[in-house]
Parts: structure tokens; C-alpha cells; sequence
């Protein structure tokens, strides 16, 4: 039977690339994004909503429960991020980089392992970055947020390691996508040069991850975090 | 309404205890679910919520957050107790006690 996965922040991206993937091996797929969608494929299904709005992810999470019975796996990808001097970082946008990294994972999380609980079976994976392990100056929040997403997962691996659910985490050095489109070229050469392997990661780098992580064999894998490029944690 | 909620919960519960293979003898409303005496201990609560909000959702078309703000700060758990169950459920989905 096809996989059912939902995927956060699919409408460009990583996420984009996941959902195509997923898409691609026959699953069934289920994504999300504030704007609206960009795949068009018969067993895709978009929702427009904001990841911390716990009615919409609420609503949404019924909705795939009555169309598919399932959640099989879920990729909390959805992320923000903001570079900014620590002393220059308003208030607000603290928060919207908490609510969204943070808070929306905790969300799909909660809402997705219930389901899941059901099953006796589930595969989540949430999503850092290297820039937790690496403290990159200019990305406190962001790297703060990340580091709350690990917590939560080693967490809930344990929590949930009785219903048969793994939980674990993808950490991406940086890849090509409009999260990062902002940050100086110069600034990204200098953080290439901090990974052992001096290069962007390409999507493929982190399906690769997603798909050990999310295969029926990796029932013993759990509360695990693994970097790309070969940064350390 | 009542009797549709405690069939909801009376179900919910039946399939979490065969499942963990608990006893159940003639479940009602003071079946002590948790605490002192009960039938669950915490993982089996954290089951039974999960299993609860589904047949919610599947047989009264309404979702519901068992585990909410009002519930965990209760002084009398909602949790506690078969009847405690029903009545928050249906204090949840606005129907008069
Ligand atoms: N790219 C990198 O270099 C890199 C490195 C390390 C880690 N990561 C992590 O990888 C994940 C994906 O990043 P990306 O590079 O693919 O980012 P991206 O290209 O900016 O895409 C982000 C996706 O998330 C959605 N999104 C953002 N905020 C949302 C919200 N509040 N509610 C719902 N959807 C929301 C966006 O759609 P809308 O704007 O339409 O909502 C978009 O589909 C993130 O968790 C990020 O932290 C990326």
C-alpha cells in the first residue's frame, strides 16, 4: 500500500523537492504552505495555512485523516529564517521565527503522532540546520529555534518510542533555495569552508537523509540528529 | 448526546485495554481510568486520548483537543474517571450537562 506523508512548506524549496519525491515513489502526499500550491499531481494535496495556527493545522490534519485513514510519515520542513545582529532583531520577528520553526513543528508533531499512536506505527522527521551546531553569528534566533526542534526530538523519540514511532532530525548545511537567497555570497563561502565537504548540499543530500530515516527499516533509529557536509553536532 | 459520548469513550477504552490486554469488567461512568486504582497508567491515558478524538471526529464530525489548557489545569481531572471523561467531552463540544 502507498505511504500517506505530509509535508510542511512544500510550495517552493526543500520542501517542493520532497513532496516531488515522495510524489514520485507513489505515496500519497499531503502539503501545506501560507501561499498557495506549486505541485499539481492526482495524489497531491495542498492546504493553505500558517503552521502555527493550531485550528488550520487542526483542520488540516482531520481532513488527510478522513480522506486517507493515515498519516505514514511526516517531514516538518516548514522553517523561516532571519539574519540579523542580536541587538537588531525585533521582538516580533523572534517570535514569528519560533512560531513557525518551533512551534509549527510541535503542532504537526502532537497532531500527527496521535494518529499515529493508532497505528502503532510513524515515521516523523523535523528539521534543523547546521546553523544550531555551528553558532552562527547573526542567526541567534534561528539557531535558537533549531535547537528547540532538537530538544523536541530526542524528546519525543522517547516519548513516543512506545507506539512504534521514530523521531528524528535532518540538519542541512546550506542548500540553494530562497531561505538563504538573502545572506552575501561572501558570508556563505565563509560558512562552506566551516563543513568538511566545502559545497552546497543539494536537495538530494537531504532526501537521502529523509528516506534512511523514513524507511520501514529504521524502526531502531531514533532521536538521532544528522548534519550534511559533515559538520559535527 | 451523553449516551453517544459514553458509547465514544466506553469504545475507546474497550480497544486500548485489549490492546494492552487489561481487564475490563463492565465499564460505566465510575470506571477509574487513571490515578489511584485506575486501569491506565500514563501511556495508556495518552492512547485512549488519541483513540477518543478520532471516534470524536469520526462520529461527530467535530475535532477536539482533549488535552487542553482548561483540562490539564482542572482540579478534578478530566481524565479521572469515565464520567469526568464524558462530561469534558461534552462540556468540549458545547452541550449542555
Ligand atoms: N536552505 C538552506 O540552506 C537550509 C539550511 C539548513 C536548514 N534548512 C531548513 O530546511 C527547511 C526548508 O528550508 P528551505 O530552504 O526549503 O526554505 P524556503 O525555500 O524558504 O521554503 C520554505 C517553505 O516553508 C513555507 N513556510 C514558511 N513559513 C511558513 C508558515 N508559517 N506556515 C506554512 N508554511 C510556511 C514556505 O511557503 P510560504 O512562504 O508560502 O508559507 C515554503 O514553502 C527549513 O526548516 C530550514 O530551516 C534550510
Amino acid at each position: 500500500m502507498s505511504r500517506v506523508v505530509l509535508v510542511t512548506g512544500t510550495s517552493r524549496g526543500i520542501g517542493c523537492g520532497l513532496a516531488q519525491h515522495f510524489l514520485d515513489q507513489g505515496c500519497k502526499v499531503a502539503g501545506c504552505s501560507r501561499g498557495g500550491s506549486s505541485i499539481t499531481h492526482p495524489s497531491y494535496t495542498h492546504f493553505q495555512l500558517d503552521v502555527s495556527d493550531e485550528t488550520a493545522v487542526l483542520a488540516m490534519v482531520r481532513a488527510v485523516l478522513e480522506t486517507h485513514g493515515t498519516i505514514d510519515v511526516l517531514l516538518n520542513n516548514a522553517g523561516i529564517a532571519s539574519m540579523n545582529h542580536l541587538t537588531l532583531t525585533p521582538y516580533a520577528s523572534a517570535r514569528k521565527i519560533f512560531d513557525t520553526n518551533f512551534f509549527g513543528s510541535f503542532l504537526f508533531l502532537r497532531e500527527s503522532a496521535k494518529a499515529m499512536i493508532r497505528e502503532k506505527a510513524g515515521r516523523i522527521v523535523n528539521f534543523t540546520s547546521v546553523a544550531m551546531p555551528l553558532s552562527l553569528e547573526g542567526e541567534a534566533m534561528y539557531a535558537a529555534s533549531k535547537a528547540a526542534v532538537e530538544s523536541l526530538t530526542r524528546i519525543a523519540s522517547k516519548e513516543l518510542a512506545p507506539f512504534g514511532i521514530t523521531v528524528n532530525a535532518v540538519g542541512p548545511c546550506p542548500v540553494s533555495t530562497d531561505l538563504v537567497a538573502g545572506v552575501p555570497e561572501a558570508k556563505m563561502q565563509a560558512l562552506l569552508l566551516r563543513q568538511a565537504i566545502h559545497r552546497y548540499a543539494g536537495i538530494d543530500d537531504v532526501t537521502n537523509v529523509v528516506d534512511f530515516f523514513v524507511s520501514e527499516k529504521s524502526a531502531f533509529v531514533t532521536g538521532q540528529i544528522v548534519y550534511l557536509g559533515g559538520v559535527g553536532g | 448526546m451523553r449516551e453517544t459520548v459514553m458509547n465514544i469513550v466506553l469504545q475507546g477504552l474497550k480497544s486500548i485495554c485489549a490492546d494492552s490486554d487489561i481487564r475490563l469488567d463492565s465499564p460505566g461512568t465510575a470506571t477509574v481510568l487513571y490515578g489511584p486504582g485506575g486501569l491506565l497508567d500514563s501511556i495508556g491515558i495518552v492512547a485512549l486520548v488519541a483513540e477518543i478524538e478520532q471516534l470524536v471526529s469520526r462520529d461527530l464530525g467535530r475535532s477536539v483537543t482533549l488535552a487542553d489548557d482548561r483540562s490539564m489545569s482542572m482540579k478534578h481531572s478530566p481524565f479521572a474517571t469515565v464520567g469526568a471523561l464524558v462530561d469534558y467531552i461534552l462540556t468540549l463540544t458545547g452541550e449542555k450537562l
